[in-house]
């Protein structure tokens, strides 16, 4: 008998979500962290959400995840990005209070029945062969840990979620040394062992922007960036409660906005030599689309300035963070550089910025429910994965636990379909875009998400996250059972709103009211019309006025994208028939003597369970896809 | 799929596994000096070590050679034991058409001997070909890609000179200038697609400069225009691949049959005869111009017939009629005389008194003799009801015409016998003697234009318009008039393209651009009038996405799981 059915190694983004999960799932589970008083930290930005990742958060609520509970419990500030451009590609994104935050994620741990918190640190992983009925395939099977002060603890299934803690090591200009975060130790041995188990390790690098003091800062000299006025949230929970209390009477700080100078270039440029990033003592890859501001100044010489955003840390803090400025130059060099912004001239530092490196598993050695294709049992999620961004982290982290919780489940009994992995599909949400990507094509940099990576944007708006994959969540189990009445209820609204709209006409002085040229008397068509006034929309149609407003803008856009969206389905159908053409779990890629060498070797590696997900596997071309259908003959 | 081969696949292979050796036919099957089967597979030819008489021959020979010997049914008694005398053919993998090794076995043509080797080779292990197995297979090895494997579906399919040549230049140039500029315009649109997609996945206030899709507008507008012609092009190409149909009618004793000979015989290149599958009607299949072109004889249209049989027969004439390319109505020029004179009152005037000599020269019609006839009721005729026939004839050919926008060519047949004496002067006619044969030709002519001058007149008077309808004049018998016929009925050809034409290959292909083109057209529309419609960023670039998939799919760089299939399915068996 284990000690635990499930452990969870890390509490990060991703590791909250796991040990929630597992434990909410009703398997009693175990999180070893090394500190419990960095629980749910935001080591970067002290914001969640943006374009693609605030999707993220709304489907991980729609499963049953904490992520945007925490959020709306801590912003300070709410805006949604992207107004002007069509409400698919809009996404909501709030500044965190950093400590509220991290305090209300080990609240939470703390209070979930099923999970104990415990402080130590993993060193190893317990190992032994399969047994027959395990369809082990003569694979050794993971079932524990084995921490630094000597304990051994067992479980059913373990997840790994290590962040930048494994062989983590800061560098801020000439200084070099072993952390997780600044002042934070990092994780040593256990990246030896997972080599030595045949793991593929790859070493990626991060930054982070120094934090300055507040009152030494010219905010008069910078533009304001106020949130939105509208009250809004992450969580469809919240949002439904008819707009808790604490979200109405949250805090509202203003972020500012500011540049860089031909000075700061100047200063930036002078000392190139002192960064650790071209001295070539970082060895990682850094992510490209969030570069530090010795590679911007670097890359577009021809910029004659950067935008800083300043952004609050909290209620409680002093500490702003410069967003847009992360840096591993030498400290003396930031401060001199942070000076030459307008605004900052008097600028205090409380915290340098710095680089942090660290070890990352090729993603390519996991099944797309996470585990771990050399050791049943053994779950990989968040950052160790090669992903950036704690939205990233948590969603894997998520689908970790749940699948990890759904192996217990066949373990536990009677195998039946609701029981088997979930794998959300790239049509499904964001975060079956993201695990597909990864166990698919494998990451060379931090891995971020953006809204391009989704071929079915239209269908994963943020708003209907909740009904979208209402069916998985149903299967899964994790959202509380009046939570998920109320999603059927507000699915049973969204009918009752579809079939009011395509019945009700408009006369000439409701259309006139709602700025409707055109002569056509329906309100489905009036709503369609991208002049309608929606303000005035329950008072000219006083049938709508009775459902929450949230309810009534995801019925609206419904109606306003179903021809668009339909016609996206069409292609995601046009998609799923090669997504459909299962390849069997012992088919030969090597045999594939018609495609290259290389290609056969990384389909080998990869594994793809269908021909949708090979033809993303980097390297294959569209005729080598043709080729296999030959092979399993379609 | 039968459940073995199911099974097969389960098993994780697929059934194109080592050792599944496959045969087909690749012959038409008939009559015929020489068969050949085709059959692929690894050592193909070790299945045939106990059923060859010179198997050690077949074993030692290099590819590309022939061997020669008799197929035997092993485990058999001596006498029971021979299947044919066959030449094979080996080629060794990867020189061969499939990629792998193959070999092809040249017999005898008749049908006992086919079934004999179809058998012997079922006993040995090979299992019939599906269509397009061998192509398949050849794209398996890497020896064509998709675009070509549909050239040569389109080559194996051909019926025309024309559809040979332009599959052959997309087998030969599978990177000619319509897919290098479907290229093109894919990278292009994937750029418009990737500066737009950048935008979406910062936010407006992230991104110091802003693209707008508005930008794009002229070079989608030209992609479009592309993406027209080509289409246009198209159907004018594929009107050039079709097969003609044209149809003969007219009354009994106008010469349809004689005409039909007639036309086959000048026409050297004819590529089948075969009798209708009814007395109904008669087909044959030519060439002209490179345009394949399949002639109809029908039994006629008459109405007045009781005969349950005959009646079927019309009931098909006006069937043919609904899929005619052309029609072409034939009457005696005798009774069409006639008819011109009694509806043109100048002529009956001056010369009434020919008119009884004419009915009775018709009396005595002469039998067309062909071996190729279509059965009609021999009834004398009186001129009487032959011109009210032609009438009649006329007068539903002319609606059937108009309303299907059908060319219409009104043949007078036996211009023969406007030399003969009995035949009367024609108003203004100054030189109809017969002299010579070369005299003869001349006048003929000459009287020839007089007629269909006058005719026009007369249709003119008549104020008959819509169709585009001229008269000829020709002897079946003779092979007077015949190339001026068949001049006309050339110009009538649809446009023949060139093979290089930049147009798509196939039908699917053609749809393809197609639904590119409508979501292209939508993409502009959405552009220019953002005002009037729901129309963001996240459409734009949606929409774009779908124009750059489908394009990818045209050269095959964008895969959908049917796009195989029906590529295949155009396949014959045994290719």
């Amino acid at each position: 008998m284990a000690d635990y059915q499930a452990i969870v190694i890390g509490g990060g983004h991703a590791g909250i979500e796991s040990a929630l999960a597992t434990a909410r799932m009703g398997f009693s589970t175990l999180m070893i962290t090394q500190n419990l008083d960095t629980i749910g930290k935001m080591s970067c930005n002290p914001a969640v959400g943006g374009l693609g990742k605030g999707n993220m958060v709304r489907e991980i609520d729609a499963l049953g995840g904490q992520m945007a509970r925490l959020i709306d419990g801590s912003m300070v500030q709410y805006r949604v990005l992207n107004r002007s451009r069509g409400p698919a590609v809009q996404a909501p994104r709030a500044q965190a209070d950093r400590v509220l935050y991290a305090q209300l994620a080990k609240h939470c741990l703390e209070q979930q029945a099923n999970l104990r918190c415990y402080q130590d640190t993993v060193t190893d992983l317990l190992l032994r062969p399969g047994h027959g009925a395990e369809q082990a395939d003569g694979r050794e099977i993971c079932y524990g840990v084995r921490t630094e002060r000597g304990h051994e603890i067992s479980a059913e299934v373990v997840v790994l979620t290590t962040g930048t803690f494994l062989n983590g090591r800061i560098h801020i200009g000439e200084y070099m040394a072993d952390g997780g975060r600044l002042g934070e130790k990092p994780v040593l041995g256990l990246s030896e062992k997972l080599n030595q188990y045949g793991y593929r390790l790859g070493r990626l690098k991060t930054g982070t922007p120094a934090r300055v003091q507040s009152s030494s800062l010219d905010f008069s000299r910078m533009e304001i960036q106020p949130g939105d006025e509208a009250v809004g949230g992450f969580s469809f929970d919240n949002i439904e409660e008819d707009y808790s209390a604490r979200l109405r009477h949250r805090p509202a700080l203003p972020c500012h906005i500011t540049y860089t100078t031909a000075r700061t270039h100047d200063i930036i440029r002078s000392n190139m030599d002192r960064s650790p990033l071209f001295s070539g003592r970082i060895q990682g890859t850094g992510p490209r689309y969030c570069p530090s501001i010795e590679d911007k100044v670097k890359r577009f010489p021809d910029r004659d300035r950067h935008q800083v955003f300043v952004e609050p840390e909290g209620m409680y803090t002093q500490e702003m963070y410069l967003n847009g400025l992360s840096t591993s130059l030498p400290e003396d060099v930031q401060e001199a550089f942070i000076r030459s912004i307008p605004g900052m001239e008097e600028a205090v530092l409380m915290r340098p910025g710095y680089a942090v490196e660290y070890d990352f598993v090729n993603p390519l050695g996991l099944h797309p429910d996470l585990e771990s294709k050399l050791h049943p049992g053994l779950f990989l999620a968040g950052q160790i994965n090669g992903t950036s961004g704690y939205e990233e982290a948590a969603s894997q982290g998520l689908m970790a636990g749940i699948n990890a919780g759904l192996k217990l489940r066949r373990k536990g009994g009677a195998a039946g379909a609701a029981d088997e992995a979930l794998v959300l599909s790239r049509s499904d949400a964001y975060i079956g875009v993201l695990v597909d990507d990864l166990v698919t094509l494998g990451t060379e940099e931090p891995y971020r998400m953006f809204t391009s990576r989704a071929e079915y944007r239209l269908a994963l708006r943020h708003g209907d996250a909740d009904l979208r994959l209402l069916k998985h969540t149903e299967r899964v189990g994790i959202l509380e059972p009046q939570r998920l009445a109320r999603r059927y209820e507000k699915q049973a609204a969204l009918e009752s709103i579809g079939e009011l709209v395509a019945q009700r006409k408009l006369n000439r002085g409701e259309r006139g009211e709602l700025g409707i040229l055109v002569e056509d008397p329906s309100l489905h068509r009036a709503l369609r019309d991208p002049n309608i006034c929606m303000d005035k929309l329950t008072k000219v149609v006083p049938e709508l006025a009775g459902y929450p407003e949230p309810w009534l803008e995801h019925a609206v856009l419904d109606i306003k994208y179903a021809g668009y969206i339909a016609r996206q389905q069409r292609e995601v159908d046009r998609f799923r028939n090669l997504e459909n053409i299962r390849v069997p779990s012992r088919f030969d890629w090597l045999a594939a003597k018609a495609i290259s060498v290389e290609t056969r070797q990384k389909l080998h590696e990869v594994r793809p369970l269908n021909l949708g997900q090979a033809s993303r596997v980097s390297g294959v071309r569209p005729s080598d896809i043709s080729l296999l259908m030959i092979l399993l003959d379609t | 799929m039968s459940t073995e081969l199911r099974n097969e696949q389960a098993s994780g292979e697929g059934h194109f596994r080592n050792g599944d050796a496959i045969f087909a036919l690749a012959t038409v099957p008939g009559k015929s000096a020489v068969a050949v089967f085709r059959c692929s597979g690894p050592t193909v030819w070790q299945l045939f070590a106990n059923a060859f008489s010179r198997y050690g021959a077949l074993e030692r020979a290099e590819s590309h050679s022939a061997v020669y010997g008799f197929l035997l049914y092993p485990d058999s008694s001596e006498k029971d034991a021979l299947v044919d005398e066959v030449l094979l053919l080996k080629f060794c993998a990867p020189r061969s058409y499939s990629g792998e090794d193959m070999l092809e076995i040249h017999c005898h043509g008749s049908l006992a001997v086919l079934d004999a080797v179809r058998k012997l080779l079922r006993k040995l292990g090979l299992r019939e070909a599906r269509r397009g197995e061998f192509t398949y297979r050849s794209i398996k090895y890497g020896k064509r890609n998709l675009h070509q494997a549909e050239a040569i579906a389109l080559l194996a399919e051909s019926r025309s000179q024309n559809q040979r040549r332009s599959a052959l230049y997309h087998l030969d140039q599978p990177h000619n200038p319509f897919t290098q500029r479907l290229q093109q315009m894919r990278s292009d649109l994937l750029q418009i697609l990737a500066r737009s997609e950048l935008q979406l996945d910062y936010d407006e206030t992230e991104l110091e400069f802003h693209y707008q899709l508005p930008d794009s507008l002229p070079s989608a507008r030209s992609h479009l225009q592309y993406l027209r012609d080509c289409l246009s092009s198209y159907r004018l190409q594929k009107n050039c691949w079709k097969t003609c149909k044209i149809v003969l009618i007219g009354a009994v004793n106008s010469g349809k049959s004689s005409l039909f000979n007639r036309l086959l015989a000048q026409e050297r290149s004819i590529v089948s005869e075969q009798a209708g599958t009814t007395r109904d009607y008669l087909e044959a299949h030519f060439e002209l111009a490179g345009q394949s072109i399949l002639l109809y004889d029908t039994a006629g249209l008459r109405r007045d017939s009781d005969d349950p049989i005959e009646q079927q027969g019309m009931l098909r004439s006006r069937q043919l009629l609904e899929q005619a390319d052309f029609v072409l109505l034939l009457s005696d020029i005798r009774v069409a005389l006639v008819d011109l004179t009694r509806r043109w009152p100048d002529i009956r005037a001056a010369h009434e008194h020919s008119a009884k000599e004419w009915q009775d020269g018709y009396a005595e019609a002469d039998n067309p003799t062909a071996d190729l006839t279509v059965t009609e009721t021999e009834t004398e005729i009186t001129m009487d009801a032959a011109v009210a026939e032609l009438q009649r004839y006329r007068s539903e050919m002319r609606q059937i015409a108009a309303k299907r926008k059908l060319p219409l060519l009104e043949i007078w047949n036996k211009s023969d016998l406007l030399s003969s004496p009995n035949l009367p002067p024609l108003p203004n006619q100054t030189h109809v003697n017969q002299t010579s044969d070369n005299k003869d030709q001349t006048d003929t002519k000459a009287i020839s234009e007089q007629l269909q001058d006058e005719w026009q007149k007369q249709r003119a008077a008549e104020n008959e318009a819509g169709t585009e309808c001229c008269l000829f004049l020709c002897s079946a018998k003779t092979g007077q008039g015949l190339p001026q016929l068949i001049d006309e009925l050339q110009r009538s050809l649809p446009v023949q393209l060139k093979a290089e034409t930049e147009a798509p290959l196939s039908e699917r292909q053609a749809e393809l651009i197609h639904q590119t083109a409508e979501l292209l057209q939508e993409y502009c529309d959405g552009l220019q009038n953002r005002e009037q419609q729901l129309f963001d960023m996240d459409w734009g670039s949606e929409l774009l996405r779908q124009i750059c998939g489908r394009l990818g799919e045209v050269n095959g760089q964008t895969f959908n799981a049917e796009m195989l299939r029906d590529i295949f399915q155009q396949f014959c068996v045994g290719k």
